[in-house]
């Protein structure tokens, strides 16, 4: 037993990636007979999925009607919150971004910064009004790891909150349709195989350098998460780091985390003796005075370059995945990759290809828009009527 | 499951079996004993059916009567079972020092096992050796080599196609030769299947160790030499060139490993396997004829440099645990390996994990023997013979399962 409508369905899939598509060509792209898709673009028509979008000019004889998505079939959100900024983007059905908007993360905690998010998202559906039809899934990334409940937060460090925490509940409370959360590694992992690097690339690890370190690994289009939700976390690699071993209080978890990602190197700076001229207070300013040739900036971006490489490393020697894309407010400097090459090479046997992100700093907030897509748009199949034994014979 | 190493090969000249004959097949394995009568219940084929099924099954030789069943009310039913004489696996192990193997029927038993030592004085080849072991298994068995349906072989290294040939081979370096492999191929058949020796002892670890009730798992090898069996939503886990679980290459233990056997194979075997013990016994002023072993039993009657090594060695092996659970996260780690099944190194191993891994996977100690290597290729090999034995497309003419 077939539930809804099948041909239905089959026919969005194919419009939300294509362009505009007469019924003859449908009929060809779906595998379903003429009048069976005929009859169902007319249903989705009615139920104003679909619309036409002009007659194809330049034929000879009929000239015929090309359908596409509605532009006001509905839309969804996407959301990435980060430790500095929170962003929101407003997509039709397509993936189209129509909003984009950006705010800094404003208070701590992961209480105000999910109430933060809720207002912003709130604004987003005003701002949206009703052009694109109705709000039908919100995507969400967050910063820490996401429990297996789908509602859950903790460790986010960057929000400066160990949780865990209920993030869903707030958000949900804001708008009118279901959201879905995920890991912002994860989610940039993802999106680097839709919109990046990584498309058709079967084992593959984003690793995400901004404030810290973690990684998203994918196998076959899926995201490992692990047996307690910690695949990934990379921080904790007991690699040989910034503060030597001999100088640890203890082999305690704060201290690992601390070492790769902008935290550690920002701990680089003020530890380094006599810095030449203004000491950097930001990583931005580091990456620029070792672009100017001051030596020691040099040095502590080198450091950082080959810390990356030995997590990479470590990555493969477990893992061993085809590739590693590098992202994040710092992964994704291209200035790292030689180092991180070199460095790689030189420690494993079967070295994956490297890349910086091709999505930057939109790679989360892509993912989140991909599985907010892929949500609205399963809803929307399983949703449609099904065909009706009358309408059939009508068609016929 | 495991490198198919060649060309795939069509499998070999067998009888075409219908979709009925397959599907009560694998009724019939899945049952082990079963009436004329439950199969034709559990599979929806009218009982006639299954009888003239049962029949060409009998007279191919893949099934036989093997008892009936009594004190129910009613006549007394014909119970039937896969007759395990209709397949045989050859599992091998290519150690540097021991080969061993193993013969096994369909139903899974084992029926002859053995093993040889590799002679010091070298000359000798280890695959005319292998061949020695299979005639010898085969021998005891009563059956040719001819009847073998497939042979699995477990080694170091793994697969590497640009040169088809092995890799990483670690301690077996000769066993990297392009040749090796032809040699192979033409003892044991272009179907040979080769399988990495610590992934086909995660294999046994799965068929009959601790492994068997877990999503995910890591079978970590210490000894003379390093690796990793990943086991990841039940299945062997290979990664995109083969060597997913090549833990000897983890940056770890660069200060106490020897830099040039850090190059050759990977800076935490170079640390932490046997001869890096040795090295640090050397270094801490050990002397006469050190290994391994004697550092071990030194440090369990309270020698103290020899405790520090062994205590410095579980810090290494938990830190290398540690990057397992950081990467990959599995329920469980399983422990193997001279080293690794050492009394009380789990614990020590333990003690230091708490306080490196943000979360804590289960720790166990492999129970398997000498024997995982051998019996992980005979699980792997199970499956491949099974399907060659029984699948094979439905004739033309077939009406189908149903």
């Amino acid at each position: 037993v077939v539930n809804g409508d099948s041909t239905g369905s089959a026919i969005l899939s194919v419009l939300y990636d294509s362009d505009p598509m007469t019924r003859p060509e449908l009929a060809d792209r779906t595998g379903f007979s003429r009048p069976t898709v005929a009859e169902a673009v007319r249903r989705l028509v009615d139920s104003g999925l679909l619309s036409e979008a002009g007659v194809r000019r330049g034929g000879l004889g009929r000239v015929p009607t090309c359908y596409r998505i509605a532009p006001t079939a509905g839309y969804v959100i996407a959301v990435d919150i980060g430790g500095s900024n929170l962003r929101i983007a407003v997509a039709d059905l397509t993936g189209a971004v129509h909003v984009e908007r950006r705010q800094a993360t404003r208070g701590t905690g992961a209480r105000q910064v999910a109430a933060q998010t809720a207002r912003m998202i709130r604004d987003a559906v005003r701002e949206t009004g009703t052009g694109l039809g109705p709000l039908r899934r919100v995507g969400v990334a967050a910063p820490g790891v996401i429990h297996a409940d789908g509602r859950t937060m903790s460790t986010a460090h960057n929000l400066g909150d160990d949780g865990p925490f209920d993030l869903l509940t707030p958000l949900e409370a804001a708008v009118d349709a279901p959201v879905v959360l995920d890991n912002n590694v994860n989610l940039a992992a993802l999106a680097e195989r839709w919109r990046g690097h990584a498309a058709g690339v079967a084992t593959f690890a984003f690793l995400a350098v901004g404030a810290g370190v973690g990684m998203g690994l994918v196998h076959n289009g899926d995201i490992l998460r692990g047996a307690h939700g910690a695949a990934g976390e990379v921080a904790y690699l007991p690699l040989p780091g910034a503060v030597p071993h001999s100088q640890r209080p203890g082999h305690g978890r704060e201290l690992l985390a601390a070492e790769a990602g902008g935290y550690g190197m920002l701990a680089a700076v003020t530890a380094y003796p006599d810095w030449p001229g203004p000491r950097p207070s930001t990583v931005e300013e580091l990456f620029s005075q070792a672009a100017t040739g001051v030596p020691a900036a040099r040095e502590l971006v080198e450091a950082e370059a080959h810390q990356l490489g030995l997590t990479i490393a470590s990555t493969c020697a477990v893992f061993d995945p085809a590739l590693v894309v590098l992202g994040g407010g710092i992964g994704s400097n291209p200035v790292l990759l030689p180092v991180v090459r070199r460095t790689v090479a030189a420690l494993v046997p079967f070295p994956p290809r490297l890349e910086c992100s091709a999505l930057g700093e939109a790679a989360s907030l892509t993912g989140a828009l991909r599985i907010a897509l892929d949500g609205a748009r399963e809803d929307l199949a399983a949703g449609l009527p099904p065909a009706t034994p009358a309408a059939n014979a009508q068609a016929s | 499951v495991a490198d198919m190493v060649g060309p795939n090969v069509p499998a070999r000249q067998q009888l075409m079996r219908t979709m009925n004959e397959q599907l009560l097949l694998d009724h019939i394995r899945r049952a082990g004993q079963v009436s004329r009568a439950d199969l034709a219940r559990i599979s929806s084929l009218s009982k006639p059916t299954v009888s003239d099924v049962l029949v060409n099954l009998e007279r191919s030789g893949l099934v036989r009567v093997s008892g009936t069943r009594t004190g129910v009310p009613g006549p007394a039913a014909v119970l039937y079972e896969i007759r395990p004489e209709a397949g045989f696996v050859l599992g091998l192990d290519v150690g540097r020092r021991w080969l061993r193997g193993a013969l096994g029927d369909l139903a899974g038993t084992v029926r002859s096992r053995s093993s040889l030592k590799v002679p010091a004085e070298g000359g000798h080849s280890r695959v005319a050796l292998l061949g020695q072991l299979a005639d010898q298994l085969c021998a005891e068995v009563g059956i040719h080599r001819a009847g073998i349906t497939q042979t699995v072989l477990g080694s170091p290294g793994v697969y590497d196609p640009q040169r088809d040939a092995l890799a990483l081979a670690g301690a077996l370096a000769s066993w990297e030769r392009p040749r090796v492999l032809t040699q192979l191929r033409q003892e044991f058949g272009a179907e040979l299947l080769m399988v990495n020796d610590v992934d086909a002892a995660a294999l046994a670890e799965r068929a009959n160790g601790h492994g068997r009730d877990v999503e995910s798992f890591a079978f970590v090898s210490v000894g003379t030499g390093i690796g990793m069996g990943l086991v990841l939503g039940g299945r062997l886990y290979r990664g995109a060139h083969g060597a997913a679980g090549e833990i000897g290459y983890l940056p770890l233990g660069e200060e106490s490993g020897d830099a040039r056997d850090a190059r050759r194979r990977g800076t935490f075997e170079a640390a932490a396997s046997a001869a890096g013990i040795v090295r640090a016994a050397r270094r801490s002023g050990m002397r006469g004829p050190v290994s391994a072993r004697n550092v071990f039993s030194a440090a369990g009657r309270g020698d103290a440099r020899a405790a520090k090594i062994v205590a410095d060695e579980a810090l290494l092996v938990a830190k290398a645990i540690c990057a397992v659970v950081t990467v990959a996260d599995p329920d469980l780690i399983i422990l193997g390996g001279g080293i690794g099944q050492a009394a009380g190194f789990l614990e020590a191993v333990r003690a230091e994990l708490r306080h490196l891994a943000p979360v804590q996977p289960e720790l166990r100690v492999s129970a398997l023997g000498p024997d995982a290597v051998v019996d992980g290729c005979l699980a792997a090999g199970l499956d491949r013979a099974w399907e060659l034995v029984t699948s094979t497309a439905a004739p033309p003419e077939s009406t189908g399962a149903a």
